[in-house]
């Protein structure tokens, strides 16, 4: 195919970001055409099949923040999208019975009453104070970021965002920068005594970021992840039907039908600019396609010096982005299994398995794991968050089979050897999560008929996450609203004319959101861009 | 009835004694240790020598609180040594013993450091701004510091906003190669806080130090002598020995204190210069405050880690040019520093990688007796964990066998010794925890959230009762800054 065709717009990469962005555009009549790496759509939030029967949701494994704006406005019901809530979160314990929060109060009152009485008459309060900060916080989830450094320009967003934060009153409002800079354990150490509820209930604070649960500014993560909602009720997580993937499929389905062309392997080599302006893209196979608008949905890094060029930039732009940070933290082990696996701690099938399970005994445990880290090595006693989606969902395993999801932190992308080490400790990583997992269910071992392993070099290598990163860049408070990827680049759009960011490395970032590529796609067609 | 009674005669205390006396009022002060000073008064050594046990220098001593109280003092810029003849030199803006890469990458580290400045000042030189208040009062000091902001200037407010949260180690990272020099920043940067180089938001924590030090350093006890002379020239009442026990109130209005011995002194106004937690809730009655004050306050962050040890040597530290050292911070980079850190966190001993900083004082700085003739030097210990009795033998062995490395014959030098805990310390100042600025600048114990977001203003939620310590805004610096606010705070109400 020659460049006879030309688009609005190209997007580059069918994560679930690009495929948002491509639904949005199309349905506003814009002629799209998207172009993914691989064979199949979705990015990270994928399903694999690398043994018969057995459906993994390879990377991303969980939904809930994605926004019920994008669910409506694409109709992804309509498209295949059924989400299968979680029972509950389950800690289970080497000594004692475990902790199982449950989402009726009253069981989970029984339950954290075994560990404390005060704490359990609190947990109910906790999620009300985080919901009303989560009430504070989503809206800006679904508006570009508000850039008070640009002011008198953006006074009105800046402005209105101050009015909003007084309202919030003293307490309110000092309850927020806490939110904002404290770690999740001195969040948590106001509320709760007990260590066996408080170190589960942290881990959501450290989820793809390189801190420990101690670091200052974690309480903001665990705050992120308490606003995940699914047909508006709070902190619900859920499983896709089908996998992962099968979310992608639904919104590539909906670009589909919104008239969107979606090439699969369809490596694209080079964003080609003529006058600092993007007009189009070259493929590694030689195709070339030209449009009014490139938008990527890849990292910046990626983007900007994989397939602009430093060449096209000026200096100071290549040096924020070079300082732009990755440093991905996580694996992930996949297991097809023979048969359940039976928690010493609360034997049996039962209900409790439906849900999140979360290796993680006590604070001190993850903040070994994290110190591990730090200095270079994966943690020899990892905090695990497991899911068996083939409980739930049939299609995901053969019968009586099983599927096991094994989110894996830390593995750090640098190790002290360098990123290349990874593939000589690969496997050594997949032994000690299947080690760790063995001495909360003896036998697991002998269940797995076959494990994937995913390093952040593997993530790089497959997912195009830049060093494992599974944000796309880390959501610390330095890479976060206008400053995400940098300071006067925060609003989707770059310093190449005509070419746009539509992914989790810009504002609101990362998770299986959709917003950046909702935002993306408003802001063209709002601002008449295109 | 006097006006003011003042608690605490440390340098907070002193300095807003001083200047509302200077403005004419009545003001007594109440100090419960036997001494002035506070945390900088100089105790004996060993026979014939002394030294402070708490701070040994101040930074951030600005002219603005020098001419409140009526001193003149001038700051000095003496050179940083750090391991491998690494040496900051802030007065002539530079750094030696690094490679010339690092040597103009820091010369770009002072220069932004010249940049932000004015906005630091402007921030640390007022009362906070108070974020839910109106009324033009609020408005006009919030526009001013969104000027200072805008007059940096797009390129170095990036780099604020962007540093302030990052961790420190991240900020080194990018800048310089040389892993002593980052050493030596961080273990400067971060001596009194307990967090370690890798924790976000400590980047902040250099800036401002390397904003504070280009004010010039002035040793502890130098401006204690100027303020105590300052506080005799006004006559300043002051009663040594003797704690308060309660502060008093009629209905919601502070009438004074009531003292260990159960004398009560009445006053008009009491200004509290002790630690932010104790002045709240121990000293006055619960029925006073708000029960969700006291719970905020009950989770004030103020656990201290660091811990001072004191030599004093017959011959002075000297560096490679034979010259007599005079400040230094060792920390052979930044992984020796972090794990202090780990260590401290999880209560361990930190006896394989000490954090030293430190500061060696001459004769001239008033350490010994007449007739005497030796060299004292006042060490902070990083990341020492207090709530777990550490081997002080072990300790001080491995502190010899650090600065062995400055000088070889250290032990043959060494006349006496004098560890100081950081239980030791929060004992003997009532630290509460034993955070040296009581309690942790953290960015959520800053600013108009420090101590809390109600009485960041010098004023407690009670009339009459003011807040001067170091919990209140700046905290940094132990440079008389809080009592200096708190005082014009009183003096602008009046």
């Amino acid at each position: 195919m020659t460049a006879t065709t030309r688009y609005d717009a190209i997007i580059v990469g069918g994560g679930h970001n690009g495929l948002v962005c491509a639904a949005y555009l199309a349905g506003a009549g814009r002629k799209v055409l998207l172009l993914e790496r691989r064979h199949l759509l979705g990015g990270a939030a994928v399903t694999e099949e690398h043994l018969a029967g057995f459906k993994y949701s390879a990377c991303s494994y969980v939904v809930s923040l994605l926004r019920p704006e994008i669910i409506h406005d694409l109709e992804l019901a309509k498209h295949g999208l059924s989400i299968i809530p979680l029972a509950c979160s389950f800690t289970p314990d080497l000594s004692g019975p475990g902790l199982v929060r449950w989402p009726d109060f009253a069981r989970t009152h029984d339950e954290i009453s075994r560990l404390s009485r005060r704490d359990a008459d609190r947990y109910p309060e906790f999620g009300k104070a985080m919901g009303k900060m989560g009430d504070f916080i989503r809206p800006l989830l679904m508006q570009p970021a508000p850039d008070p450094t640009r002011l008198p320009r953006r006074l009105g967003e800046s402005l209105s965002l101050l009015r909003r934060l007084r309202k919030l009153g003293p307490r309110g409002l000092a309850q927020f920068v806490q939110l904002m800079t404290q770690s999740a354990v001195d969040l948590l150490d106001r509320w709760f005594e007990s260590d066996r509820l408080k170190a589960p209930m942290a881990c959501s604070g450290i989820i793809g970021t390189f801190l420990g649960v101690r670091s200052p500014t974690t309480a903001y993560v665990l705050l992120h992840h308490y606003m995940g909602e699914i047909d508006g009720a709070y902190r619900a997580w859920g499983f896709a039907r089908g996998g992962t993937g099968a979310i992608s499929e639904a919104i590539a389905s909906a670009a589909r039908a919104r008239g969107a062309e979606i090439l699969c392997e369809a490596a694209v080599e080079k964003i080609t600019t003529r006058r600092g302006s993007a007009r189009g893209v070259v493929l590694e196979d030689g195709r070339e396609f030209e449009a009014r608008v490139v938008i990527s949905a890849c990292d910046p890094r990626r983007t900007f010096f994989s397939f602009v060029g430093r060449d096209q930039l000026d200096d100071d732009f290549v040096a924020q982005i070079t300082r732009y940070r990755y440093r991905g933290s996580s694996g992930k082990v996949n297991l097809a299994l023979d048969r359940l696996p039976d928690f010493s701690c609360r034997p049996g099938r039962g209900l409790h398995l439906q849900g999140d399970i979360a290796i993680a005994p006590s604070i001190d445990y993850l903040e070994r794991a994290y110190d591990e880290a730090k200095h270079g090595a994966f943690s020899r006693r990892p905090y695990i968050n497991l899911v068996i989606p083939s409980l739930t969902d049939p299609t995901v395993a053969p019968p009586g089979k099983h599927v096991m999801s094994a989110f894996v932190q830390y593995a750090p992308y640098q190790l002290a050897e360098g990123p290349a080490a990874w593939d000589q400790q690969r496997e050594a990583f997949g032994d000690t999560v299947v080690e760790t997992l063995e001495e909360y269910c003896p036998g697991l071992k002998d269940a797995i008929l076959h494990r994937q392993v995913l390093t952040p070099l593997d993530l790089e290598r497959e997912y195009g996450l830049t060093e494992g990163n599974i944000f796309h860049g880390e959501l610390s408070l330095e890479q976060l609203l206008f400053m995400r990827p940098t300071m006067g680049w925060a609003r989707y759009q770059t310093p190449i004319q005509n070419l746009w960011l539509c992914a989790s490395g810009a504002h609101p970032g990362g998770g299986l959101m959709g917003a950046p590529g909702a935002l993306c796609a408003r802001r063209l067609l709002e601002e008449h861009y295109l | 009835m006097i006006d003011v009674v003042v608690i605490g005669a440390g340098i907070n205390g002193l300095t807003a004694a001083t200047m509302l006396a200077r403005a004419g009022l009545a003001v007594e002060v109440v100090e419960a240790r036997p001494v002035l000073g506070g945390m900088a008064a100089r105790e004996p050594i060993a026979d014939g020598y002394l030294a402070p046990v708490g701070i040994y220098e101040t930074t951030g001593v600005r002219p603005w609180m020098l001419n409140a109280v009526g001193i003149a003092l001038s700051p000095e810029l003496p050179r940083l040594h750090g391991s491998g003849g690494v040496v900051v030199d802030l007065a002539q803006r530079r750094v030696e013993g690094v490679d010339p890469t690092d040597a103009a990458a820091f010369e770009d580290l002072v220069e932004l450091v010249t940049r932000i400045g004015p906005l630091f000042w402007r921030l640390m030189d007022h009362p906070p701004i108070d974020p839910v208040a109106s009324g033009w009062r609020s408005l006009w000091a919030a526009a001013r510091v969104g000027l200072s902001a805008r007059r940096l200037g797009f390129e170095a407010l990036r780099e604020l906003l962007r540093a302030a949260p990052m961790p420190l180690a991240d900020f080194l990272d990018e800048r310089f190669e040389s892993n002593a020099l980052k050493g030596l920043l961080a273990a400067e940067a971060l001596k009194y806080r307990f967090a370690g180089a890798k924790s976000p938001t400590t980047a902040l924590d250099l800036l401002a130090a390397l904003v504070y030090q280009s004010a010039g350093i002035v040793p502890a006890c130098r401006l204690l002598e100027r303020l105590v002379a300052a506080a005799k020239h006004h006559e300043l009442r002051v009663r040594c020995g003797v704690r308060v026990s309660s502060v008093n109130f009629d209905g919601s209005r502070a009438t004074g204190v009531t003292l260990s011995d159960g004398m009560r002194i009445e006053a008009r106004s009491v200004l509290s210069t002790v630690h932010p937690r104790q002045t709240l809730c121990e000293l006055i009655s619960p029925r006073y405050l708000p029960a969700a004050l006291r719970d905020d306050l009950r989770a004030w962050r103020s656990q201290g880690s660091t811990a001072r040890l004191d030599l004093v040597l017959a011959q002075p530290l000297r560096d490679n040019a034979g010259r007599p050292l005079s400040r230094f911070a060792l920390s052979d980079n930044l992984s020796e520093l972090e794990r202090a850190y780990d260590q401290g966190k999880h209560r361990q001993s930190t006896l394989e990688q000490l954090v030293l900083t430190g500061q060696q004082f001459d004769l001239d700085g008033g350490f010994a007796d007449r007739g005497h003739d030796a060299h004292v030097v006042c060490l902070t210990v990083q990341h020492v964990p207090s709530d777990r009795v550490v081997d002080e033998n072990a300790l001080r062995a491995a502190v010899r066998q650090r600065l062995s490395a400055i000088d070889a014959n250290l032990a043959q030098h060494l006349r006496a010794e004098r560890f100081t805990s950081v239980a030791a310390l929060a004992q003997g100042f009532a630290l509460d925890g034993g955070q040296f600025e009581h309690g942790e600048l953290s960015l959520d114990q800053q600013y108009f959230m420090r101590p809390q977001i109600r009485c960041a203003s010098y004023r407690a939620p009670l009339r009459g009762l003011y807040l001067g310590g170091n919990g209140s805004h700046p905290g940094r610096g132990f440079n008389g800054a809080a009592g200096a606010l708190a005082a014009n705070a009183m003096l602008a109400d009046r």
